[in-house]
């Protein structure tokens, strides 16, 4: 499926915009800088997962999961490489050492972190298309990426964005996932089209 | 649920029973339903229901409004974490928390419900055990770490000084198995690349050039020294021979017992101490061996002498101790170098070890002596015989840099029991014995006697009496008149001291010059002398003839002293007198001795006026040749040819061949010593100028000087 240009800007702003406010949100909380961006943006089928993002599937990787109802019914999936996530939620708690895991309460942390960001991300996505997206508990995920896949990758493509994180001079890198049917990818290019010519574009 | 309240009792039970509290609100945020859990942990009086939720809970934080709000609007669900939002509602678990104002930590769901309308379904789950345990476990986990990294550092530390020390460390086990070490031991014992780990220590070490290799039980031998050494030893030396490697090297131990995993082990700590061992050999050789010749020194050849003479004692046999000078080596030093001179000392001490018993001992004393010690002498007149064979050994040349040197020694014997008890008093006596030699013959040996201690002993007193006879101004000076052999002119006189001891009287200057000489005296006992005669000359040099001349003996010390002319010079000055007052007495042998140095100075005392004449000529050995270039105005024939004159034709020939040699060579001639009327008659006979001797007057003071010579001025007129 080719997306053009516009399409993509137009997509990545969406996204630009959710993050802008999840960043609101989470520097009232934190009460830390934080810099987010979205580098990239990407439309591939589930199967060709491993190579676009380059992620190995034996390879353990902790993950937030937020199931999404309504009229875009996907999960939402925020991914890390192991350390970033451990990263991130340390710099965001401000603490300075501990184990090379995340302790449960940790897990919780990282699950209420990126809930926000998938949660501001589907609310500008709602806004500026007009549809009605419920969603469900976010739960956290830790395991083999293969697993991953297996057990939320319910849809067969993929939209895929890069997530740039930068908090306290450390980097961190995710990636925000959102997988569904064709049908649903479908309905959501057509309502950006709609968006587009709506706009004059 | 609600108010209509339809739903079974079993369910409202079942959900006031959960552990989780539950807040149910409308989309106004009017609070529907609290099960009991929110009832019994809330500090909220009287009912709750149909309140807004912020009237219940005022103070409950942004985030959860926030998300409170999206669920009602935008049908969010959200999930307040504890460690972001540690207890967004006022639950305690009890009183004592509440006075204590310990909050329950939670984890807020925050769920949209959508049935009739839309409400919000909260949940508070109560995590205080998590955090809790969470929170212990991270405080272990921490205190862990920072144990973890004090130890670390402590052992960085250890280590660090443990690997920085020059010293090798090696821990071992109770037998000797070493366990650890640093890398200076690495350096020292490991020359292969293999590991020392649980090399036995033994294996590198040798006790008295013995291995304690395994043959001999060197493990055994090794867990019984350990604790010895720990326990007794300060420090052991012993030699250490590195791994894959032959040779060895000198090291110090010191082992001490050190506990390790509940087991005894050792520490060994080893310190390379082959300079310390070559420093120390080096001050030994020092210590005890000459550093020009290599042979023993003094302290080593006393240690000898001494155990020599245990051995004879026992052995009831002879020890000779051979005292050896070289004769006029001075001569050599002065006119060659000492860079020659040592060399030639050098080939000497090759030469005398080369010609003795490998059980005798040669030794340097310092400048050109050397001792010779002969030990287990049967007869003590084999020692004469090694003196014989060294005395021979000195007649080939010596070959240094080209100079063909001829040396000859004066050797001096003492032997054990008969000329001392102790090594000292045997190297004095061979010393005295060699200084006999000197005296009489040089070349040659002589055995040590009493008699000799006796001159010797003589010899030092009266050096002491001579010291203080200078101090005390204890000399006179004595004039003998030099007249022509007709009595009519009075040429002069010799100057001649006196010494008038306190309590020994006269004594002669046969007997203290040479010692004046040899100890330095000499040059103030001349400056004494040449003042008294000036003080005479000054005083009476109106009632003397006008060509009037004293004649001063000049000693060899004096003559080649380079400040003699400026000395002389000095006195003259005082007493305001002119040279030409004086003849200056010189021997044949001042003269030959460095002939071209002698022949300007003699030019420079020359042109200042004074006259020069050689004293007991025909005793010495004269160079006919140098004698025409000397500017010598006087011989003075030796008395020695005056006393046999004029009947014994012998003296009467030599004596007419120096005056004839005089009268060709334009010299003048003083007779000395004539005391006869035939001597005078000869001398006169055969033209000789000036006659000295008892015959006209003996030597006098100068105040019977004075009456004498009233009356020979009275005489001549």
């Amino acid at each position: 499926m080719q997306l053009s240009e516009l399409q993509i800007d137009y997509i990545k702003e969406l996204f630009n915009v959710g993050l802008g406010e999840a960043i609101v949100e989470l520097n009232d909380m934190i009460n830390e800088e934080i810099l987010m961006s979205v580098p990239s943006f990407d439309l591939f089928e589930k199967n060709a997962i491993f190579s676009k993002l380059q992620i190995e599937s034996s390879r353990n990787v902790t993950a937030v999961v937020l199931p999404i109802q309504g009229e875009m019914e996907c999960n939402g999936i925020l991914l890390f490489p192991a350390q970033h996530s451990l990263n991130l939620v340390r710099k965001v708690l401000k603490e300075t050492s501990g184990a090379d895991t995340l302790t449960a309460l940790e897990v919780e942390s990282l699950t209420e972190i990126s809930s926000i960001i998938l949660d501001a991300i589907i609310t500008s996505i709602s806004d500026m298309m007009h549809v009605s997206i419920s969603t469900a508990m976010p739960m956290a995920y830790s395991g083999t990426f293969q697993d991953l896949v297996d057990k939320y990758y319910v849809g067969d493509t993929v939209m895929s964005v890069g997530m740039h994180f930068e908090i306290k001079d450390s980097q961190v890198r995710g990636d925000i996932l959102f997988v569904q049917d064709i049908l649903v990818i479908e309905d959501f290019l057509e309502k950006t089209n709609q968006m587009l010519s709506e706009l004059g574009l | 649920m609600g108010k209509s309240n339809t739903s079974p009792e079993y369910l409202i039970e079942a959900i006031n029973r959960t552990d989780v509290g539950m807040i149910v609100i409308d989309s106004e945020r009017r609070i529907l339903f609290i099960n009991d859990w929110i009832k019994i942990h809330a500090t909220v009086e009287g009912a709750v229901e149909d309140k807004f939720i912020h009237e219940v809970f005022p103070d409950l934080p942004p985030r959860l409004n926030k998300a409170m709000e999206k669920a009602l609007s935008l049908r969010r669900a959200a999930i307040l974490s504890n460690k972001l939002n540690p207890a967004p509602f006022p639950f305690y678990r009890d009183k004592q928390s509440l006075t204590e104002r310990t909050l329950i930590s939670q984890v807020v769901k925050i769920k949209p419900i959508n049935v009739t309308e839309q409400f919000c379904l909260i949940e508070i789950i109560d995590i205080s055990e998590s955090v809790n345990r969470e929170t212990a476990l991270h405080q272990l986990a921490s205190e862990a770490q920072l144990k973890a990294e004090q130890i670390e550092a402590q052992e960085k530390r250890i280590r660090g000084i443990f690997e920085s020390v020059k010293d090798a460390i090696i821990i071992v086990d109770a037998g000797g198995s070493i366990q650890m070490f640093n890398h200076t031991a690495n350096e020292l014992l490991n020359s292969a690349s293999t590991s020392l780990s649980n090399i036995n220590l033994h294996q590198f070490l040798k006790d008295k050039n013995k291995p304690l290799s395994d043959e001999n039980g060197g493990v055994n031998q090794m867990a019984a020294m350990l604790p010895l050494w720990a326990k007794y030893a300060d420090s052991i030396e012993l030699e250490v021979t590195p791994s894959g490697q032959d040779g060895s090297f000198f090291a110090e131990l010191s082992v001490s017992t050190v506990e390790l995993s509940e087991q005894r082990h050792f520490v060994v700590v080893l310190r390379d101490i082959t300079e310390r061992k070559q420093y120390e050999q080096q001050l030994e050789t020092m210590a005890k061996f000459d550093e020009l010749t290599s042979l023993p020194n003094r302290t080593l050849l006393m240690d000898r002498i001494q155990s020599a003479i245990g051995r004879a004692k026992r052995f009831d046999n002879n020890v000779a101790i051979l005292f050896l000078d070289l004769d006029r080596f001075k001569i050599i030093n002065d006119t060659l170098g000492h860079d020659i001179g040592d060399k030639l000392l050098q080939s000497v001490s090759t030469r005398l070890n080369e010609g003795i018993r490998d059980l005798d001992t040669v030794a340097r004393l310092g400048g050109d002596e050397f001792v010779i010690l002969l030990e287990n002498l049967e007869h003590k007149e084999h020692a004469a015989r090694v003196a014989e064979k060294i005395v021979t050994l000195f007649e080939p040349a010596f070959d240094i840099d080209g100079h063909q040197l001829f040396v000859t020694g004066s050797l001096g014997i003492a032997t054990y029991p008969e000329s001392g008890e102790t090594a000292y008093d045997l190297i004095k006596c061979a010393d005295t014995a060699m200084y006999a030699v000197k005296d009489s013959s040089r070349n040659n040996y002589m055995f040590f006697s009493e008699k000799m201690n006796e001159n010797a002993k003589k010899r030092l007193e009266l050096e002491a009496e001579l010291r203080i006879a200078v101090k005390k101004a204890q000399f006179s000076i004595v004039l003998q008149p030099q007249l022509s052999p007709d009595k009519k002119i009075l040429h002069g006189a010799e100057v001649l001291v006196r010494w008038y001891h306190p309590t020994k009287g006269f004594i002669s200057p046969v007997d203290f010059i040479p010692i004046a000489e040899d100890s330095g005296f000499i040059e103030q006992i001349f400056d004494s002398v040449l003042g008294q005669a000036c003080e005479f000359l000054a005083n009476y040099k109106h009632v003397l003839p006008q060509h009037f001349r004293m004649g001063v003996n000049i000693s060899p010390r004096q003559f080649i002293s380079d400040t003699f002319t400026q000395r002389f010079m000095a006195v003259l000055t005082r007493y305001q007198l002119d040279t030409h007052f004086f003849e200056l007495e010189l021997t044949e042998g001042m003269l030959m001795k460095r002939t071209d140095e002698t022949i300007s100075l003699l030019r420079t005392l020359v042109d200042k006026g004074f006259v020069i004449s050689i004293d007991d000529f025909g005793t010495g050995y004269s160079s006919l040749a140098y004698l025409t270039r000397f500017p010598l105005h006087t011989l003075k024939i030796d008395r020695s040819f005056i006393v046999d004159l004029p009947n014994d034709e012998e003296a009467a020939l030599v004596c007419k061949s120096i005056i004839g040699l005089a009268k060709n060579l334009g010299l003048n001639l003083i007779a000395e010593g004539v005391e006869t009327e035939q001597q005078n008659q000869f001398l006169a006979a055969e033209n000789c100028d000036v006659i000295q001797g008892y015959y006209f007057a003996k030597p006098m003071p100068v105040d019977e000087f004075l009456v004498w010579l009233d009356a020979f001025n009275a005489e001549s007129l």
